[in-house]
């Protein structure tokens, strides 16, 4: 039966090939052929090896023109390529070394057009991601940034959460890792997006038009939430008052250099109750409701503050030790802040 | 007899643009186009390199005039042969498709070269005489001609004679099942296997496969009865059909060789080749069956480079690998 099969490959560049390539990459979009079954289409019309590097999940495809798969490599200067960057992020391209087959730039075209019409829920995501990205980028304007807020269907408040780690998957359907942390956009008909154990969220209210400093505060209460230790849960900036613009003057490094803060930052190792204790004497009102919170008797709470005083130089409960003391547990948190 | 069309399957997605491109060079098979398909089938497609059948010295390739049925003419048979080595190798005796009708002893050959270079192995292609100018019984009778020379010379060619196998596509799927029941009812020789690829089995065209293509896929309805007819003339789908023209008819199965059959869900021949592997199966025949969903007619030719081409492609390799290595 072979001597009846159409010869595959391309070997002309006529209209009447040019045609076969269209009609062929159309008859898989039609019927929604898999991204990988249209790499095989243009190595097997090329007649030389193709390939599709998808950006998203960051897999190269290879394969040669009889469909068999070929080992993942780069891209080599001087092949033929296309990007791709509507429906999915990526690049197509054809292995050929020596001279270009006819019709390539026409098949890596087709290729690449049947990729992005063809583009699944996972490039959905991409899209969205991509808009994420976009609508919270410091270095563009307003204008810049808007039709990525138009397609994520936001428009005045949005809540801009930062959550770590970056790699957690939630059900929240705007969402994009962004340096280190998975940024989710909720408007305010938005059900919050339940959270697995050990992840953190810094929460900030940011308008559609500046959603970029909607992220970078809600960076901030990320970052102030990991000291003491607050295992999971939701940060907001809103609750944060001066230690927010405190952490944005002060940096890590420099706040450990206070006084007190060196001195219980020196302490903390051999006494690791230390900082929940400190945070319970200044959040709460009496040593008893302190203890409580601690879930230690209140004669203990009294012997630790008794020996904290004797480190500090000052009585940390009543008056001005409170002040001071509840000064060094701000520095000290911005101190042991998480990186960015 | 139902006059509505049976509801096919879809194509495989990868398989569609190829079946267009290909019905868009060829129209229906029927008297006036015959002539042409054979020459389109002689001469290639144009720009299309032959095979080379030497695999570039590494098989020999020797043509041999033999005797065929008694009282018929001479037929030609294709031997090839590893270039290397002495054997006695294991042998295909291979008979080729074209629904009865087209072909000649080098079409298709080329899908068992590897075997020859790789395992070391003979494989013997017969032209038998074509309908309709030659009617049944002149196709089968003509292919087992050919397989009991090449059974009495196997010595001189080679050949293990306790190691043949038969195997064929379509139309040379139907003459090795044929030549099977020839060999086995005749008594002589033993083979080994018998490859059914996408086998013409059944004049009859009563199956609902056999009624779903009108002018879709490849070997439709109509190809398929101007096949059968060319083959049988008016005895087409009556009483007086042999098993060896059409091995569906057979009603005793047993005592035939180890077998292989495979087609696609959206082919003429599918129900009719399930049934014959089920019966194979409860004859006490082993078989290995392959239905591949989306297939049409030829399809793993025609798109070797689709996913579900490369899958049918590993299966009847890997088969035809075990058989051969014994």
């Amino acid at each position: 039966m072979r001597e009846l099969i159409g010869r595959l490959d391309v070997v002309d560049d006529d209209a009447a090939s040019a045609l076969r390539v269209i009609a062929h990459f159309d008859g898989l979009v039609d019927e929604r052929a898999s991204g990988p079954a249209m790499v095989r289409a243009a190595a097997a019309l090329a007649g030389c090896p193709a390939a599709w590097h998808d950006s998203d999940s960051g897999v190269t495809r290879r394969v040669d023109p009889a469909g068999r798969p070929l080992g993942p490599a780069g891209w080599q200067g001087g092949w033929p390529r296309v990007t791709l960057d509507t429906g999915r992020d990526g690049a197509v391209w054809l292995e050929r070394p020596d001279e270009p087959g006819p019709l390539d730039r026409l098949i890596l075209e087709r290729l690449g057009k049947a990729l992005d019409t063809t583009a699944g829920p996972r490039a959905d995501t991409g899209r969205v991601a991509h808009a994420v990205r976009v609508a919270c980028d410091p270095d563009l304007t307003v204008a810049e940034r808007r039709p990525a807020v138009e397609t994520l269907g936001l428009a005045g408040s949005v809540t801009v959460w930062a959550v770590r780690p970056p790699s957690v998957s939630l059900s929240a359907r705007r969402q994009a890792a962004v340096d280190g942390v998975a940024v989710v956009l909720l408007n305010p008909l938005d059900t919050a997006p339940v959270l697995p154990p050990s992840t953190r969220v810094g929460s900030a209210l940011a308008v559609a038009d500046d959603l970029p400093r909607g992220l970078a505060h809600a960076r901030i209460a990320l970052r102030l939430s990991g000291f003491p230790a607050e295992p999971s849960g939701i940060s907001r900036y809103e609750d944060l008052g001066g230690l927010a613009s405190l952490a944005e003057l002060v940096t890590p490094a420099q706040a450990l250099t206070a006084p007190d803060v060196a001195v219980l930052e020196r302490l903390l190792p051999q006494h690791p109750w230390l900082a929940e204790t400190v945070a319970a004497v200044v959040r709460h009102g009496s040593m008893r409701q302190a203890a409580v919170a601690l879930h230690v008797h209140h004669s203990t709470l009294q012997e630790r503050l008794t020996w904290l005083e004797g480190r500090l130089g000052f009585p940390p409960l009543g008056g001005p030790g409170r002040e001071r003391l509840a000064l060094a547990l701000s520095l000290w948190r911005i101190a042991r802040s998480d990186a960015g | 007899m139902s006059t509505t069309t049976p509801v096919r399957p879809p194509f495989d997605p990868e398989l569609g643009p190829t079946l267009d491109a290909i019905r868009g060079m060829m129209g229906a098979l029927d008297r006036e186009t015959l002539a042409e398909r054979r020459t389109m089938l002689a001469e290639g497609i144009p720009g299309m390199p032959a095979v080379d059948l030497t695999v570039g010295g590494a098989v020999l390739v020797e043509e041999r005039t033999v005797p065929g049925p008694e009282g018929d003419p001479e037929i030609t048979l294709l031997i090839l042969r590893p270039a290397a080595g002495t054997g006695p190798w294991p042998a295909v005796y291979h008979t080729h498709g074209g629904g009865m009708v087209v072909g000649d002893r080098r079409t298709g050959v080329d899908l068992f070269l590897p075997y020859i270079t790789e395992i070391g192995a003979v494989v013997v292609s017969v032209e038998y005489r074509l309908a309709p100018e030659h009617p049944d019984p002149a196709p089968v009778e003509d292919c087992y001609a050919g397989l009991v020379w090449t059974a009495k010379h196997a010595e001189e060619l080679g050949i293990d004679p306790d190691r043949i196998l038969i195997a064929g596509g379509s139309a040379g799927g139907g003459l090795a099942a044929g030549t099977a029941l020839l060999a086995r009812d005749r008594g002589f020789p033993t083979l080994t296997h018998q490859v059914l690829i996408c086998p013409m089995l059944d004049d009859r065209l009563e199956t609902p496969s056999s009624r779903m293509l009108d002018g879709e896929g490849m070997w439709d309805r109509n190809d398929n009865l101007f096949g059968w007819t060319a083959l049988l003339g008016d005895r087409q789908g009556g009483g007086d059909v042999s098993i060896y023209a059409a091995p569906a008819r057979a009603t005793d199965l047993s005592g035939l060789p180890r077998s292989y059959v495979d087609v696609g869900t959206v082919e003429s021949f599918r129900d009719e080749a399930i049934t014959y592997a089920q019966r194979l199966a409860q004859a006490g025949v082993n078989v290995d069956l392959h239905l591949w969903g989306g297939g049409f007619h030829g399809s793993d030719l025609m798109a070797p480079h689709a996913a579900i081409s490369r899958a049918s492609q590993a299966a009847r390799d890997e088969f035809l690998r075990r058989a051969l290595e014994g």
